[in-house]
């Protein structure tokens, strides 16, 4: 009898000596982002959203305050690679963070997903990771891009437009978009035209266009290309007959300053509007506008997103988040105020949530914004999920 | 019919905005017999500094002006402080040092733009588009950028082969040590002619930023298309340049625009999709390839 006192005695000492140590004194962030390089701008503009979104935390998360470990990946997977494991063995990060392209995503998950440790992304998801390569230690925050072209498909069929080109760029995720336009639009497009990557030259392209004579023009094009096709439509004249559609992330802030007035009248789909009604939204969107002068691009809403999750998730699990099984539960069920409103993670851990049509407009005190149009989904999960096993 | 002639327009087009920017690189070989890699950033400067004066002088034909005289100044620069002393190397070290200068100004435009693409207006009058005869519905932008060009080019030829200067390039080039021994300063000429070439290459930049994105790297993408002109044409010479620039831009813009429906008929839709893009991408490379076969010196080498 005794013997077991003694027993229980020692194991609830040892539990409460665990439970000292579940929740740390600080929790360190490990933040690979694309700081450099033609892209460096999307991350500087990720990363201050990042920081707003842990000063609107108090700097904490769930009660515990954050150390923010940043690492540049240059937009390149072995570099990233390098970056995740200095930030694993010599800074000893609690989980992952930040993120902006797909294959620099691969590559860190490879990496770092087999240790156990978890990575929270606001963007640079794939069909695949959202598919069959869905894993119990990833995280995305924000999309999975072939979704958005569904919206604009569902979007263009809904309004009874019978004549759609469809332009994007010959590799992945190009393929992915045109795919996920045909889902929503449910029928082949008029036309359907794949050009190189950092393709700038679109004459050959436009008058295949404008002998199509199509009403809608969908367009994936990332980067610079995206830019001068834009430059290039507007020139044509094309735009008095054809309304151009894109996804969100190509007709924001992040472009408007490149694209001039070729942005006016661009039609967009995506989970998020600076005008959504909600609490969180308004509070995110007036601070970033009183710091920025500007309405925050879909990229920055995301990371912002990403800190309000995590302040949730670390705040369920009772800031234990160096065992993973806790953390991965308290993610997955978190109920954060997100300022996309109602959003919850499917079996694949890519969110189910709204979708969005914007239009590019001119902005009340000059320059431009997004207008926000209407809803084109309700509550919608990506078209992967069920190639994803994964059962919780 | 329609859409063949507006392709072969785009083509010219294309070709014409190529030439300028491989005249110089091709004019610098034959001459100085320098491989210069970093011909692109004079482009990208080019742009740039438009962009700069479009949002100064609020005047567009004022702001290409400025712009090419820009690109001119620094490849003046350029050639007086660091490519004069790369003539007498070796091509290897030509390259690895015009490498550096490449990774210099886009580090140096980086630092003053701030890595964000920049916008320059279309101009106002040329913002629309033009009725050609048959009912074509063209560009009113490419149609002005395509006569500059033209003019530019015919420009280029008049001097090269009608003046005494022109005569002077063309005897740096055969016999640098006979124009010297003459007693004509082979030195002032070599800076000429780079600056000319980079104030050709800022002009096609100049152009061209109201149709694309103008970023840092943007001189890469052009530099390797202008090489290939450059090697069909044959080193050095400005009308191989030209014809193989014409080439090059009708059948880059023909078989983007012409494969699709060649390779309809023989194979599925999804295949087509997915294999035309590709194919008409190497188009321009099989055509180098075959031209280096017939003619291992280019079309009109010397």
């Amino acid at each position: 009898m005794r013997f077991t006192k003694t027993i229980g005695t020692a194991l609830a000492l040892m539990t409460s000596v665990a439970a000292a140590q579940a929740a740390p004194e600080k929790i360190k962030i490990g933040y690979i982002s694309t700081l450099s390089g033609p892209a460096g701008s999307l991350g500087e503009e990720m990363l201050n959203a990042y920081r707003l979104g842990l000063e609107h935390t108090g700097g904490k998360l769930g009660g515990i305050p954050v150390e923010l470990v940043t690492g540049d990946d240059q937009a390149k997977p072995q570099t990233a690679v390098q970056v995740a494991r200095q930030m694993m063995e010599r800074d000893k990060v609690s989980f992952f963070s930040g993120l902006l392209f797909s294959h620099v995503v691969d590559a860190v998950n490879a990496v770092v997903l087999p240790r156990d440790q978890i990575v929270v992304a606001p963007v640079g998801g794939s069909s695949e990771t959202a598919g069959e390569k869905c894993n119990q230690n990833f995280f995305m925050v924000s999309w999975n891009t072939d979704t958005m072209f569904e919206a604009i498909g569902s979007q263009i069929a809904k309004s009874g437009i019978d004549k759609v080109a469809v332009i994007a760029t010959n590799y992945q995720a190009g393929w992915d978009a045109a795919e996920g336009f045909k889902r929503g639009y449910g029928k082949a497009p008029t036309a359907e035209i794949l050009v190189k990557l950092d393709q700038s030259d679109f004459g050959a392209e436009l008058s295949q266009i404008r002998a199509a004579d199509p009403k809608a023009v969908v367009v994936f094009l990332p980067g610079g290309s995206g830019i001068a096709f834009m430059r290039q439509f507007q020139q044509s004249g094309l735009q008095r007959t054809v309304v151009p559609y894109a996804a969100t992330f190509q007709a924001d802030e992040t472009t408007f300053q490149a694209l001039g007035t070729a942005a006016k009248g661009l039609m967009n789909a995506g989970p998020w509007s600076p005008y959504l009604d909600n609490p969180s939204n308004k509070r995110f969107v007036q601070a970033f506008r009183e710091k920025y002068g500007r309405n925050p691009s879909i990229l920055a809403a995301m990371s912002y997103d990403t800190v309000l999750l995590l302040d949730k998730a670390v705040s369920d699990a009772k800031g234990d988040v160096e065992n993973p099984a806790t953390f991965r539960e308290a993610l997955r069920r978190a109920k954060f105020p997100s300022i996309r409103g109602d959003i919850h993670f499917g079996n694949n851990h890519f969110p189910v949530q709204n979708f969005y049509l914007s239009k590019v407009a001119d902005a009340s005190g000059g320059g431009l914004h997004n207008e926000l149009v209407g809803s084109i989904f309700e509550q919608r999960a990506d078209a992967h999920q069920a190639k994803c096993t994964m059962k919780w | 019919m329609a859409i063949l002639v507006e392709q072969v327009l785009n083509g010219i087009n294309y070709g014409l905005l190529l030439f300028l920017i491989a005249a110089g690189l091709s004019l610098v070989f034959g001459v100085m017999h320098l491989i210069n890699l970093a011909h692109g950033s004079l482009f990208m400067v080019g742009a740039f500094a438009a962009a700069a004066f479009a949002h100064i002088t609020k005047n567009f034909l004022l702001s290409v002006i400025c712009a090419t005289l820009l690109a001119a100044a620094v490849g003046w620069l350029v050639e007086r402080v660091i490519v004069r002393k790369l003539y007498a190397r070796s091509h290897l070290d030509q390259v690895l040092a015009t490498f550096g200068l490449i990774l210099f100004a886009n580090e140096l435009l980086r630092w003053i733009s701030g890595g964000v693409p920049q916008y320059v207006p279309s101009p106002g009058l040329f913002s629309g588009t033009v009725m050609l005869p048959g009912g074509i519905e063209y560009p009113a932008y490419r149609m002005m950028v395509t006569s500059i060009a033209a003019i530019a080019a015919l420009a280029m030829w008049m001097v090269i082969a009608k003046t005494r200067a022109g005569m002077l390039v063309r005897a740096s080039a055969s016999n640098p040590t006979m124009v010297r021994h003459i007693g004509f300063d082979v030195g002032l000429i070599s800076t000429l002619v780079f600056a000319v070439g980079a104030g050709l290459a800022g002009l096609a930049g100049a152009l061209t930023g109201p149709l694309v994105s103008i970023e840092v790297g943007m001189g890469e993408q052009v530099l390797i298309l202008s090489f290939v002109i450059v090697v069909i044409g044959g080193l050095g010479s400005i009308r191989g340049t030209f014809l193989a620039a014409m080439m090059v831009g009708l059948v880059d813009t023909l078989g983007r625009a012409l494969m699709p429906l060649a390779l309809s008929g023989i194979f599925s839709a999804r295949a087509v999709s997915s294999f035309a893009p590709a194919l008409s991408a190497t188009l321009v490379y099989i055509l180098m390839a075959v031209v280096l076969i017939m003619r291992p010196q280019g079309l009109f080498a010397r």
